[in-house]
C-alpha cells in the first residue's frame, strides 16, 4: 500500500483537485484505491456526493470506537473508495494530541487497510499542525502543489528542509508548479528554468484552467468529463511520474 | 442483503426499453432513480480444476474476453473479484502461472497444484445500470445479463458504504411476483447443454456395493470404474496439464493391481493372471515421471531445509531434472499411445463387462443372500469377498509389521508400506460394504501410518535420483562445484529424513496394530 498526500501549509493551491484526479487516476490503472478527505470543508466528500460524516467523528475514528473500514463509502467510480470527512475533523489535532503515540494515529489508523488498496491519498487541510506530522510519518510521498512563485519557492525549502530534520519514517517530497498561467513571464520562468535544476521539483506543470471548474458540476474527476483537455494530460502525467515510485525524489528525502 | 449482493432471475420481457423488465423496473423505480449504462457482449471461458475444486468450494472462475481485454474473473455472481488481464492466458494454465494478484492468491488455496482447465463456453450481453439515492449517489450497481442458454438474470452489488440502501433495492425486487431469487450462471445451463455434471468425476470410491451382491460382478464394476479413472486421466498425463493426472493414474492402476492381487480368485479363470503382467507394465511404465514429479513438487521445501549450501546452487539441478523430464514424459506419452496400452485397455474392458451379471448383479446362487460361502470358484458374493479380503489384508500387515525395527532392512519398510497400501484399497474399494463407524477409524489411523511410511519410501527415491543424476551432471557444463556441494547435502539431508521416517513408521505401526484395530477389523468383517 502506497500513501500519497497532497500537501501544502496554504490553502487553495490545488491540493483538493490534485488528490481527487491522482486518485481517480490511481484507480483507473487498476489500484484498489482510497481516498481519504481530512479536510473538515470536505471539498472532495461533497464532489463525490457522499455525506461528509463519520460515526462518532473524529474521536471515535481516532479511538477505533469507529473503524476506518467501516467508515468508508464506495465512490460512483469503480476501484475509488472515500473515507469521507467530518465536521469534527477542526478538532482532529487535539484528538490526536490526546492520544497515545500522537504522531503515529493516522498511520496505525490506515495499517489494518493495507491488505484492501493498493493506493491510498491523504487530501489535507492546509496548515502546520499536529495532523501534518501525522501525514509526514504516514505518507510515503508528499506532493506539493506550488503557484509559481518566488515566495512559494522559499516555503517549499523550508518544508523540505523540515522533513529532511524529522526523524525517519520520512517521505519523499515532491513538488509541481500548479495553476501555470504561460502568459505571466514569471510562471513561464519558472516553470521553463527550475525543473531539473532543484531537487524535489517534479518537470510536470498543472495548467491554470477553466475546466476545473466543472468538476463541482459533473461531480467527476477532469479525465472523465474532459478526457482531452490540457489539464486531464497534465493530471495524467503527474500521476505517471509519481507513481513510478521515487526517482529525482530520492536525493531530496529519505537518505537525507 | 449481504456484502455479496443479491442475484435473480428475471422474467423473460420482449424487446422492451427498460432493460431491467417491466415489473422489475417499476419497482426499483418507484423509490429510486436508475441510470442506464453500457451494454457489452462477453465472451466466457468457464474454468475448473478437473476434479472440480472450485465448484466444491462454491466458487466459479470465468476468463472473459471482451472489448479486446482480457480478465479473469472468480464469482459467485455479485460479490465476484476481477482481475484484469495484460496479456491473453492459454488453457489449461496452473495458478502459479497465472498473473499475480489478490485473485491468485484467492485460488491458490482452493485449485493446489491442479490446472485450471475449460469446462465451457459461453457469450453473453451485460447491461450495466446504475441504482441512485436522493442526492444522486450511486448506491447499488445492478447487471442483467442475457444469453441464449438461460433467462436474464439481475444481479445487484453495493456500492461499499450503501448496505442499507441495497437491501431495499432487493426487498424490492424480490417482491416483485415473477421473480426467482438465487443465483445460477450461464455456466450451470453450458454444462447442462454439454451433458457435464459438476463433480462428476467422482472415483471408484463412490461405486456403491450391495452385500447380496455376486463377487465377480462387484468386482467387475469396482475394476470398470478404475478404468474409467485410468483412461479419464490420459489426455491429462499426455498433455501433462498438471502432475495429478499421472498421479490419480498411477493410484488407479495401483488399485487395480491389488484387486487383482487380493481378490483375483473372484473373477473368472484365469484372468488375473492374464492382465496382472500387463498392469504392472503400465505401472512400471509411470514410474520415472512420477519420481521426478515429486521431487520437483518437494524440491523449493528441500532446498529451504539446506543448511551449508545456498538454495540458488542447485538451480542446475532443477534444470538438469526438468530437462530429463521432459525426456522421460516422451517416453511415457509413446507407452500410452502404444497399441499396447491401447489393447489392455479395450481387452480390459471387454472382459470386464462380459462378468457384470445381467440381472442388476445379483449372485446367482440361492440359498442366504448374506452368508459367507466360499466355493471354489471364490467367496458367492461381495460380502464375503469384502470380509475374506479385508481379514486377510488385515493379517498381512500385522504379520509382516511384528517384524519391523528400527534398523530393519529399507526391504521390510517397503514391504510394509505395499501391505498397508492393500489394506487401504480394500477398505475404500469395498467401502460401502463395511460399517462407516469401524471403517472410517482405521482408514483415519491407517493414513498417518502410511504417510510415515510414504515419507520413508520418497526419501529413499528421491535420494536415489539425485545420486543417479549427479553422474549425469558430472558431464554437465553447467554443473559447479557449489551445485555437486548442495547436492551432496541433499543427499545427507534425505538420508536423516528417511532415517527419521523410519522411526516414526515403527512408532506409528505400534499405535496401528493395537487389539482396538483388531476388533474394529472383526467387526467390519462381521456376516450377520
Ligand atoms: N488547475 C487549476 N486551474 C484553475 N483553477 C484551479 C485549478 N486547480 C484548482 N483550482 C481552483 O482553485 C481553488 C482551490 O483549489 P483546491 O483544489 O480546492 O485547493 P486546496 O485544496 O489547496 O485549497 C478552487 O476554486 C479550484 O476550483
Ligand atoms: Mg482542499
Amino acid at each position: 500500500m502506497r500513501i500519497f498526500a497532497t500537501y501544502s501549509i496554504k490553502g487553495g493551491t490545488g491540493k483538493t483537485s490534485t488528490a481527487v484526479n491522482l486518485a481517480y487516476l490511481a484507480s483507473r490503472a487498476g489500484d484498489r484505491t482510497l481516498l481519504w478527505d481530512l479536510d473538515p470543508q470536505a471539498a472532495a466528500t461533497f464532489l463525490f456526493r457522499i455525506k461528509p460524516r463519520v460515526k462518532g467523528g473524529a474521536k471515535a475514528l481516532v479511538n477505533r470506537a469507529t473503524s476506518a473500514a467501516d467508515a468508508i463509502k464506495g465512490t460512483d467510480f469503480e476501484g475509488l473508495d472515500l473515507l469521507p470527512a467530518d465536521f469534527t475533523y477542526r478538532n482532529l489535532d487535539l484528538v490526536f494530541d490526546r492520544a497515545k503515540r500522537s504522531r503515529e494515529r493516522l498511520g496505525r489508523l490506515l495499517a489494518p487497510l493495507a491488505g484492501e488498496y493498493d493506493t491510498v491519498v491523504l487530501d489535507c487541510p492546509p496548515s502546520v499542525s499536529l495532523v501534518s506530522e501525522n501525514v509526514l510519518r504516514a505518507a510515503n510521498t508528499l506532493v506539493v502543489p506550488l503557484i509559481p512563485t518566488t515566495l512559494s519557492l522559499r516555503t517549499f525549502d523550508q518544508l523540505t528542509e523540515f522533513v529532511q530534520r524529522s526523524e525517519p519514517p520520512r517521505p519523499a517530497v515532491v513538488a509541481f508548479f500548479s495553476m501555470v498561467d504561460r502568459r505571466k513571464r514569471l510562471h513561464r520562468d519558472l516553470v521553463e528554468g527550475l525543473p531539473g535544476r532543484r531537487t524535489g521539483i517534479l518537470p510536470v506543470s498543472v495548467p491554470a484552467a477553466a475546466v476545473v471548474e466543472r468538476m463541482a458540476v459533473e461531480r467527476a474527476p477532469v479525465p472523465v468529463f474532459a478526457a482531452r483537455s490540457p489539464l486531464a494530460r497534465s493530471y495524467e502525467s503527474l500521476w505517471e511520474t509519481i507513481s513510478q515510485g521515487p526517482p529525482a525524489v530520492s536525493e531530496c528525502s529519505l537518505e537525507g | 442483503m449481504s456484502e455479496t449482493g443479491f442475484e435473480c432471475a428475471l422474467p423473460e420481457v420482449a424487446a422492451d426499453d427498460d432493460p431491467l423488465g417491466g415489473a422489475v423496473g417499476a419497482a426499483v423505480r418507484s423509490r429510486f432513480h436508475v441510470t442506464d449504462g453500457p451494454v457489452r457482449t462477453v465472451d466466457r471461458v468457464w474454468l475448473d480444476t478437473f476434479d472440480w475444486r472450485l465448484h466444491a468450494a462454491g466458487l466459479r472462475l470465468a476468463y472473459t474476453v471482451g472489448d479486446g481485454a482480457h480478465s479473469l474473473v472468480l464469482g459467485p455472481g455479485a460479490g465476484e473479484s476481477v482481475q484484469r488481464l495484460s496479456a491473453p492466458v492459454h488453457w489449461p494454465s496452473l495458478v502459479e502461472d497465472l498473473p499475480e494478484g489478490p485473485l491468485r492468491e484467492r485460488l491458490r488455496p482452493v485449485a493446489g497444484i491442479r490446472a485450471l482447465l475449460p469446462i465451457a463456453d459461453t457469450r453473453s450481453t451485460i447491461h450495466e445500470l446504475r441504482i441512485l439515492n436522493a442526492e444522486e449517489k450511486t448506491v447499488v450497481r445492478a447487471r442483467v445479463e442475457r444469453s441464449a442458454s438461460s433467462p436474464p438474470r439481475l444481479s445487484l452489488v453495493p456500492v461499499r458504504g450503501y448496505a442499507r440502501q441495497a437491501e431495499r433495492v432487493a426487498t424490492l425486487v424480490a417482491a416483485v411476483p415473477e421473480v426467482a431469487p438465487g443465483s445460477g450462471s450461464d455456466l450451470d445451463a453450458a454444462l447442462a447443454t454439454a451433458g457435464r455434471r459438476p463433480g462428476g468425476e467422482a472415483g471408484p470410491t463412490a461405486i456403491q456395493l450391495r452385500p447380496g451382491q455376486g463377487s465377480a460382478d462387484a468386482l467387475a464394476r469396482l475394476l470398470l470404474g478404475l478404468l474409467d479413472v485410468v483412461e479419464a486421466n490420459v489426455p491429462g498425463t499426455i498433455a501433462d496439464w498438471d502432475t495429478e493426472f499421472l498421479h490419480d493414474l498411477r493410484v488407479a492402476v495401483r488399485r487395480t493391481r491389488s484387486a487383482l492381487k487380493l481378490a483375483g480368485d473372484a473373477l473368472p479363470e484365469g484372468v488375473a493372471k492374464r492382465f496382472a503382467p500387463e498392469f504392472k507394465w503400465l505401472g512400471d511404465l509411470t514410474t520415472p515421471m512420477r519420481d521426478l514429479d515429486t521431487l520437483l513438487l518437494d524440491f523449493d521445501q528441500l532446498t529451504g531445509e539446506l543448511v551449508e549450501a545456498d538454495a540458488a546452487d542447485l538451480d542446475a539441478f532443477r534444470a538438469h531434472l526438468q530437462r530429463h523430464r521432459a525426456g522421460e514424459r516422451r517416453r511415457l506419452v509413446r507407452g500410452l499411445r502404444s497399441a499396447r496400452f491401447g489393447k489392455l485397455a479395450r481387452a480390459w474392458r471387454a472382459e470386464l463387462t462380459e462378468m457384470l451379471s445381467p440381472s442388476a448383479g445379483e449372485a446367482p446362487e440361492s440359498g442366504p443372500a448374506n452368508a459367507e460361502i466360499t466355493s471354489d470358484d471364490g467367496p458367492a458374493n461381495a460380502a464375503a469377498l469384502a470380509a475374506t479380503r479385508l481379514r486377510r489384508a488385515w493379517r498381512r500387515v500385522v504379520r509382516l509389521g511384528a517384524s519391523i525395527a528400527v534398523d530393519a532392512p529399507p526391504q521390510t519398510l517397503h514391504d510394509l508400506r505395499k501391505r498397508c497400501k492393500e489394506l487401504r484399497y480394500v477398505l475404500e474399494l469395498f467401502g460401502s460394504l463395511y460399517p462407516a463407524g469401524a471403517r472410517r477409524p482405521l482408514v483415519k489411523e491407517l493414513k498417518v501410518l502410511q504417510d510415515c511410511l510414504g515419507a520413508f519410501q520418497d526419501a529413499e527415491v528421491h535420494r536415489d535420483v539425485v545420486r543417479l543424476h549427479a553422474v549425469a551432471m558430472m558431464d554437465a557444463p553447467a554443473a559447479s562445484a557449489a551445485t555437486m556441494l548442495a547436492m551432496g547435502e541433499l543427499v545427507a539431508r534425505l538420508g536423516r529424513r528417511q532415517r527419521r521416517a523410519a522411526r516414526e513408521s515403527v512408532t506409528r505401526f505400534e499405535r496401528f496394530a493395537t487389539p482396538r484395530n483388531e476388533r474394529r477389523i472383526a467387526i467390519a468383517t462381521e456376516t450377520p
